[in-house]
């Protein structure tokens, strides 16, 4: 038979899977039959795993013995930094090309216990260093709203293999809008939780103060579910929040935080503040407040980012040394072999960041940079704090542009980072946030916004999001 | 940034780079640089009270043994060394 893959939904999928409409073998050869279609064209996946039937075979016997739950058979795909037991992760880079994961991340044990199906492992920018994955060891992916513009990044992989119709859901990570951006550039649903809720047990570190693992998805139903099924704490992850302080005092979404001068201000394409303020229109005559807020602060939280970011990675990125896994290139001593694998080994982004991150570290430089980026941060977390005094939620373009074309900011790094713009604040003080896809753009593309809540706000961005995919169509 | 002073950085992260690339890094470094400097003039302007780093993350130590049985990843961790010899990695000497 022949499965809608377009419109299909965990939920509904499920549904499907539990009367026999169709089995979760059926199921996964449907996507298997897309990728080989796609995949060549589009470069989402970097590897599709061989055992994806067996898993599926174990999904149908979860069926039949009455132990399936609600991802149990459902396709899914990996980015190529978290680790699956027995596969190679990469992380985009040839740096580790070849490295085979020993043990299985907790998202990933966790969706393997649901008798989830792990499609294959996406592509990334390389180390998670980009916002198009144009850096990745693999060569980059193709948007597939439209063929001649990335997907975004770092995640362009995760969201190109759904919004291909490739896999139903992508695990992904969002370190400054990894996550939300390339959603945001191919018409999908996209969360960042809160910081200290998914674990990231199992996932390459880039910088491990604002790193978090989510999911991209079709619609928010499908976010919220599997933001559920790993909303969980984790003795292997040491910033895993316990549940009982996973609270968020708010319940409903009323008053809606508008930052008018920041999404007005400079390097923002016109067609994006156009559709911000049609949003906002729809949201008022929706019943909901919409209150003008102003974030002096926030407004400096890519720079906070571009400090600590690099500060972190520099750190993180040492362990890559050619002695234990991964590529190594023979030296004439020891730290010949260093210096010659990592500079074959990392990109061209990633080795500017480590330095970057390097010298902002460095005595003489630490104060300056990296101590003033930490108290800005903590800054912005109070300002934020004080807003949702007084607004549930606050609403921003995902991004400040629409999905460009293919080495369009390769050679000007600067506007390649200013994509994260409204992204980075949510990694850099930890609240979660979710891209939604608001409206048709031009050439094929769709417009995004985003909605930011308090620490363990996600039922507000569910509820918010879902109240958007009714009136913003 | 002068180019000893990329030199230096390069040597100091282990990481080789040809003199295109040192100079190129060099203009890189200082257009970040220009636009992160604004932090500096955003933090005087902070007061300490704001600054506080009352909700910033602190580290979670915990005691330096192993946490995992012996010899159930041996194999796997082996296999993935470049260089191996038994259960040793191998590496070019220290000294």
């Amino acid at each position: 038979m022949k499965i809608n893959l377009q419109n299909l939904t965990i939920e509904k999928a499920h549904t499907a899977l539990l009367a026999g409409e169709y089995s979760a073998v059926e199921l996964a050869q449907a996507y298997l039959n897309v990728i080989a279609e796609k995949n060549a064209d589009i470069n989402a996946y970097v590897e599709v795993y061989t055992d994806v039937l067996e898993q599926a075979k174990h999904a149908e016997e979860m069926f039949k013995n009455g132990t399936a739950t609600i991802l149990t058979g459902i396709p899914i795909s990996v980015k190529d930094n978290m680790l699956v037991k027995g596969k190679e992760s990469t992380g985009g880079s040839d740096i580790l090309k070849g490295h085979i994961s020993i043990y299985d991340g907790t998202v990933i044990a966790e969706l393997k216990k649901a008798g989830a199906v792990l499609l294959g492992r996406t592509n990334m920018d390389d180390s998670a260093m980009g916002s198009s994955t144009e850096t990745s060891c693999y060569g980059p992916t193709k948007n597939p709203l439209a063929l001649d513009r990335v997907p975004g990044g770092s995640s362009g992989g995760p969201v190109a293999s759904v919004a291909m119709d490739g896999a139903l859901a992508a695990f992904a990570s969002d370190t400054g809008g990894s996550i939300r951006q390339p959603a945001a550039y191919t018409g999908l649903v996209g969360l960042k939780p809160t910081y200290g809720t998914v674990s990231r047990y199992g996932l390459m570190a880039l910088a491990s103060s604002f790193d978090q693992i989510g999911p991209v998805t079709k619609n928010v139903a499908d976010t919220e579910i599997l933001f559920n099924a790993t909303n969980i704490y984790d003795t292997m992850d040491s910033t895993s929040v316990p549940m009982e302080k996973r609270v968020c005092a708010k319940t409903a979404v009323k008053k809606i935080g508008i930052p008018r001068s920041w999404v007005n201000g400079e390097g923002i394409e016109e067609s994006i503040k156009k559709n911000f303020e049609e949003t906002c229109t729809k949201l008022k005559d929706a019943g909901y407040e919409l209150v003008d807020i102003e974030l002096p602060l926030t407004e400096h939280s890519l720079a906070v980012y571009y400090v600590i970011l690099p500060a972190e990675a520099s750190s993180n990125l040492a362990r890559y040394d050619g002695m234990r896994y991964g590529l190594s290139l023979p030296g004439k001593d020891l730290l010949d072999t260093y210096k010659k694998t990592r500079g074959v080994g990392f990109g061209k982004e990633v080795r500017r960041r480590i330095m970057l991150g390097t010298y902002v570290l460095s005595h003489g430089y630490y104060d300056a940079y990296y101590g003033s980026a930490v108290k800005v941060q903590n800054a912005i977390r109070k300002e934020l704090a004080n807003v949702f005094e007084k607004v549930d939620v606050i609403m921003t373009p995902t991004a400040p542009t629409l999905a460009f074309k293919f080495g369009e900011k390769m050679n000007d790094p600067m506007a390649m980072k200013l994509s994260d713009l409204f992204t980075v604040p949510a990694n850099v003080a930890g609240i979660p946030g979710i891209s939604i896809p608001s409206g048709k753009a031009e050439n094929n593309l769709v417009h995004s916004i985003q909605f930011m809540a308090p620490h363990y706000g996600e039922n507000l961005l569910f509820e918010i999001g879902k109240k958007c995919e009714e009136i913003l169509k | 940034m002068t180019l000893p002073e990329v030199q230096k950085l390069a040597d100091l992260i282990r990481i080789d780079m040809d003199q295109a690339e040192l100079e190129s890094v060099a203009r890189d470094m200082d257009a970040v640089l220009a636009y992160v400097d604004q932090i500096r003039a955003v933090a005087a302007s902070i007061s300490e009270a704001d600054g506080n780093p009352e909700l910033t993350l602190t580290n979670v130590m915990r005691a330096d043994t192993g946490t995992l049985p012996e010899g159930v990843y041996t194999d796997a961790v082996v296999a993935n060394a470049p260089e191996h010899d038994g259960n040793f990695i191998k590496v070019k000497k220290i000294l």
